[in-house]
């Protein structure tokens, strides 16, 4: 089933023609004892979806809750959907839709009686939506939350977060611990929901096969710091993944790659696509990596 | 009140701890049913019923569903703090109702303590003020750990119980003296009472439980003092409660 969202009122900006950045960061710090973020920066233009990609306790749950006014910052400025947080909290929250990825919502709770409480804090809950969402989903009303499976309760999260016509939607780990075919029903829902060109999501995760099938954006972070924040090709296309023999080796190319991993058999590792002429050179084994090859090495020590 | 506020005392209805909050209702009625009892007891529960709202916080994830409507964080704190106002509020119904049904029946004067008389309800009014004070006053540091916060505000809640119960039982005490007399009670009494200061322990203890309209209607000034200490409690604790939710990181 297609489900046509709502269009929101069109600012002037867009009615000519030009498009507005629904996410602006800039310069975001948060300090903890044992954990910083550092001056974490990127922006996302409406019309695409934006994977938020780094190890667990990179920063990326910490950005999208400071982000969400959840956390005091301690410097910087997020403005979401052309408003900016804190001064206009209600009516970002009015106009961007959150789901955090294995959060149980009162687990005695039924559904219905969720719902029902969701949808009077907010002035444009779309009713038709939910129940298209909901029947698409096969989510039944009379269970309880505590009932639903994995699967079940990330997407009823998603119905709600949609229902109330978000023009952003900011998702925290929501595909993590589902099977593919719910991953992949998920993915297919994010993917209409941008279709239009009007509205994005953000989307966190560490499973980037997702990001794969869905993302135009990639940001990286690692250690609380944007390590990269561009298009999910040109990401890729920045690093080329090298295979080769021990004896192809040398102090100074070893240097050159990243998360090298020497095995029985030779090594590999990835390297940027500025230092590919070398790795010809040394006739590595060249090939493109996937997201998920390049966060691999990258993180590894 | 804000309609956001109001949304936000439904869903502490609907989707937060009622349905244990009306066993500790049950629980609190139950004590002022009870013939020769300390009444202070029955309000406990709902202090227990408040900390276990917030208690069951954590498996709910209330504080996170809260934040992420779109309703100010000062509006969550005041929606909470109206809630379990509404259930201390309750508590002072209910014995209302307990003191009405021991006029009705009529009880035996309560021996274990302070009769429910407007006095009781001006000391248990500064007793929820305390309590208030401790608990709803610190809770919003960490909404999610209420544990450690109960044991001190019960403990305030308790040393508050056995000083406003101590008169009484000094006047009961006094009492049980005389009946082992074996001469006209009533007359003992009285004369018993003029020997000693206005001040004297057993004095106040007379003041405090005597159920006659007369001596009712001189206990008012209690319940006014209750009133204000409750009013001034609950506006101090609520913008400490505000300021403290304001800075705490989810």
């Amino acid at each position: 089933m297609y489900i046509q969202y709502t269009q929101y009122a069109i600012t002037s900006d867009i009615s000519q023609g030009a498009k507005m950045n629904l996410i602006e960061v800039n310069g975001l710090c948060k300090n903890f004892d044992s954990f910083k973020l550092k001056d974490v920066s990127f922006s996302l233009e409406q019309g695409f979806i934006m994977g938020f990609i780094g190890r667990n306790g990179a920063g990326k749950s910490t950005t999208l809750k400071c982000m969400l006014n959840l956390m005091n910052n301690d410097g910087g400025s997020v403005n979401l959907c052309g408003l900016s947080i804190p001064k206009d909290e209600i009516e970002i929250k009015n106009q961007v839709g959150y789901v955090f990825g294995g959060v149980d919502f009162y687990p005695e709770a039924k559904i219905s009686r969720i719902t029902k409480v969701t949808k009077s804090f907010y002035k444009d809950w779309n009713n038709e939506l939910y129940k298209n969402l909901c029947d698409r989903f096969e989510i039944d009303q009379n269970k309880k939350f505590k009932q639903l499976s994995a699967g079940m309760k990330v997407k009823y999260s998603v119905a709600v977060a949609m229902s109330h016509n978000p023009r952003l939607l900011i998702l925290d780990e929501p595909t993590s611990g589902l099977d593919p075919a719910a991953r992949d029903d998920l993915v297919l829902l994010f993917q209409e929901f941008i279709e239009d060109g009007e509205h994005s999501i953000l989307f966190s995760t560490h499973i980037t096969s997702d990001l794969e099938k869905c993302a135009d954006y990639i940001t990286y972070i690692k250690n609380g710091q944007i390590l990269a924040s561009t298009e999910k090709e040109n990401f890729r296309t920045c690093y080329i993944s090298v295979a080769g023999k021990k004896d192809q080796l040398s102090t100074d190319l070893e240097g050159k790659i990243i998360g090298l991993h020497k095995h029985q058999l030779g090594f590999e590792g990835l390297m940027k696509t500025d230092d590919k002429a070398l790795a010809e050179q040394n006739g590595f084994e060249i090939a493109s990596p996937s997201l998920e090859d390049i966060m691999i090495h990258i993180e590894r020590r | 009140m804000k309609s956001q506020t109001l949304n936000l005392l439904k869903k502490e209805i609907k989707l937060g701890n009622s349905t244990q909050s009306i066993c500790w209702v049950i629980c609190c009625f139950g004590m002022f049913l009870i013939p020769s009892y300390p009444y202070y007891v029955g309000p406990f529960y709902i202090t227990l019923a408040i900390m276990m709202t917030f208690a069951l916080n954590q498996s709910s994830h209330d504080i996170l569903y809260t934040v992420l409507l779109p309703v100010r964080k000062i509006d969550t704190v005041k929606a909470r703090f109206l809630y379990c106002g509404m259930y201390e509020i309750l508590a002072l119904v209910l014995a209302l109702i307990g003191a009405l049904i021991h006029h009705i029946l009529p009880y035996p004067d309560n021996a274990a303590g302070i009769n429910i008389t407007v006095a009781f309800f001006g000391l248990q009014l500064i007793v929820f003020s305390a309590f208030n004070l401790i608990f709803l006053g610190n809770v919003y540091k960490n909404p999610l750990k209420p544990g450690v916060l109960f044991m001190f505000s019960a403990a305030a809640y308790l040393v508050l119980f056995f000083i406003f119960e101590f008169p009484v039982w000094n006047y009961w005490g006094m009492i049980s003296g005389l009946k082992k007399g074996g001469f006209d009670l009533s007359w003992a009494i009285s004369d018993a009472l003029l020997r000693r200061p206005w001040y004297s322990l057993e004095n106040i203890g007379h003041y405090l439980t005597s159920t006659d309209m007369e001596s009712q209607i001189h206990q008012l000034p209690v319940l006014g003092i209750g009133v204000v200490i409750f009013a001034l409690s609950w506006l101090l604790t609520f913008h400490r409660a505000a300021r403290q939710f304001e800075k705490y990181d989810i």
